[in-house]
């Protein structure tokens, strides 16, 4: 809905430009409405210089169809009030666009270009849609009500997460040339998404006994959605993923699809936070957490990335059109990489655990403490070279976790047998602690290109084909306005001057 | 009533002088031309609406040489009246 101003701010403005006082500033824009009235009645018609024309227009009787019925009637004659602005009022306030000038179109230049530009950008809003709805269900339960209303029309929001993917195929296939790298990746994102929800889902357990289950579903993960990424086997995938969990994935699968239709790039920032929120919630700290594991996030993505992108390339490059940035692939590991980042959180509270614990009893169980001794600087020493180098090797991702699973097992027993209950109790208060140690680590490590990406707008942005000024000021800024901004950045003759491969500067 | 006539109407309503109300009624429009945009819209009581509707970039097509043209997108001032206001025009 459109912000209504009243007469009364205009006239306010007015008495302030003109220097008069308020009551006579009122009085002339009231009479200016009414002058015109009056006019109109006599003549038919004022012209008023600088503002524009009203015009009487008369209408003939016609016959018209009501649509819904079929039923022919009649509109009876009646006057038509029209209004043609000046064109100096036409120019001031077409001011923000008066750079644009109409362009000749060759005949070779394809409208293909921008209908595939178009799909592309629908398809990433599509994506960002659906983690805003994340989002959504996260911050405030009232909302999904009218999420899910809104998201009746498509076709994504049905229950069974198998056929979604089935559904979203079809919906891929008939663009002929684009489909055919996004059929392959488009399915994985939604399986990806559903074998991300499951270590998600099972981690709200009681934390020691959680800990094998959720190592081995999120290695399982792991393995399901590389084997994905060759574009296979992605009716197993799904199959682990539901039976692994049955009733749970299947709901928030729905929810997360429904697609709720805002979707600009700040807001995938807020929905990443979120989303990665949602794991932390049950550690029931989620708003001290939000920060800290966004940080993280960006550089553990690695290796599934990278697979991804090859993907991509790969594809891609077959038909032809090769689009460099390639931001899709990226945005689906959200939950992959926030399941990651659980594991590693995991992983940390054993090492907290091992330390902890030494300093309360170290003399009565020297044995275990030894062990500990061992455990302990092995945990760090595992975390530590996953964030600095940003190509791991996928398996070793799945190292950490494994022993992080190897750990717990002689965590667990500890408490148990040396009857001291404090560590174990006061650990589910302590992780505020524990989960801030990584923050320091992980924040001064070069930012990847997700970061560029989602969370804030890069620098400069490389010109694509089919790309225009106000299209790029829609995707960085959400509104065609900062075209103007865009083009007095890169001291741009006109709208029209960019190149493909050009880099522009984003202020 | 052409552009002389309103003002003059104008500056016998108002008791200003005509050079005066000119004025005014220039620096009227030109706040309205400056007050509204995409997102905002004047709503006179009893007279109407005004807002500034963006249209969107289209291709043209010249009828006669068949050539294509890329338009630009613009921002444009429309008035929607009153049903007040139409019912005293009829």
């Amino acid at each position: 809905m459109k912000k209504k101003l009243l007469l009364q701010d205009f006239s306010d403005y007015l008495a302030k430009s003109e220097g008069i006082s308020k009551r006579d500033a009122d009085s002339f824009v009231r009479s200016f409405f009414e002058v015109i009235e009056r006019g109109l009645l006599e003549d038919k018609f004022v012209k008023i210089k600088g503002f524009g024309t009203f015009k009487l227009v008369s209408v003939s009787e016609r016959e018209s169809v009501n649509i819904n019925t079929g039923e022919r009637f009649k509109i009876s004659e009646h006057t038509k009030i029209s209004f043609t602005p000046d064109t100096t009022m036409k120019d001031l306030v077409n001011r923000p666009f008066a750079h644009f000038e109409a362009v000749d179109l060759n005949d070779d230049t394809d409208m293909k270009e921008f209908e595939i530009v178009d799909e592309e950008m629908q398809e990433e809003e599509e994506e960002e849609a659906e983690e805003v709805a994340e989002a959504n269900e996260d911050n405030a339960t009232d909302d999904t009500a009218s999420a899910t209303s809104a998201s009746g029309p498509t076709p994504e929001s049905t229950t069974e997460p198998t056929a979604s993917i089935q559904a979203e195929q079809p919906i891929a296939s008939p663009n002929d040339q684009i489909a055919a790298p996004s059929n392959p990746t488009s399915p994985n994102t939604s399986s990806e998404e559903e074998s991300a929800t499951v270590p998600h889902t099972t981690e709200p357990m009681p934390i020691v006994s959680a800990q094998p289950d959720s190592s081995q579903a999120s290695t399982e993960a792991t393995e399901a959605s590389s084997a994905q990424s060759e574009s296979k086997a992605q009716p197993e995938a799904s199959q682990s993923g539901s039976s692994a969990q049955p009733s749970t994935p299947s709901e928030e699968q729905e929810e997360d699809l429904s697609a709720h239709p805002a979707s600009q790039s700040e807001q995938a920032q807020q929905s990443a936070s979120s989303s990665t929120a949602t794991g932390k919630k049950k550690q029931s700290q989620p708003s001290a957490d939000e920060e800290i594991v966004v940080t993280p996030t960006q550089p553990i993505i690695t290796p599934k990335e990278t697979d991804c992108q090859q993907h991509e390339s790969h594809s891609s490059a077959t038909v032809g059109y090769t689009y460099t940035e390639a931001p899709m692939p990226r945005k689906r590991n959200w939950w992959k990489t926030s399941a990651i980042i659980l594991g590693i959180i995991l992983l940390m509270l054993g090492s907290y655990f091992a330390g902890y614990f030494r300093i309360f009893c170290p003399c009565s169980l020297p044995i275990i403490g030894n062990t500990w001794d061992a455990n302990a600087p092995a945990a760090p020493a595992v975390e530590k070279p996953l964030p600095p180098t940003p190509s791991v090797q996928p398996t070793d991702s799945i190292q950490p976790k494994r022993a992080d699973s190897a750990q717990h097992p002689t965590a667990s027993p500890e408490p148990q047998s040396t009857a001291q209950p404090a560590p174990s109790q006061s650990a589910p208060s302590q992780p505020a602690q524990v989960v801030e140690k990584p923050q320091p680590a992980p924040t001064p490590k070069p930012t990847t290109p997700k970061t560029a990406q989602e969370n804030a707008r890069p620098a400069t942005h490389r010109v694509k084909m089919g790309d225009n000024v106000y299209r790029i000021a829609r995707r960085y800024y959400g509104s065609d306005q900062y075209a103007q901004k865009i083009i007095e950045a890169n001291h741009l003759k006109d709208a029209n001057t960019i190149t493909v491969g050009m880099d522009l500067k984003l202020p | 009533m052409n552009n002389k006539d309103f003002i003059n109407a104008l500056a016998s309503r108002t008791g200003l002088t005509a050079k005066d109300s000119q004025k005014l009624a220039t620096a009227f429009a030109e706040s309205i031309a400056d007050k509204l945009d995409d997102e905002s819209q004047l709503a006179v009581q009893g007279f109407g609406v005004f807002e500034v509707k963006k249209k969107m970039e289209r291709v043209v097509v010249n009828p006669k040489l068949k050539t294509r043209r890329l338009n630009p997108p613009k921002l444009v001032l429309a008035f929607k009246p009153s049903t007040i206001l139409k019912e005293k025009m009829q």
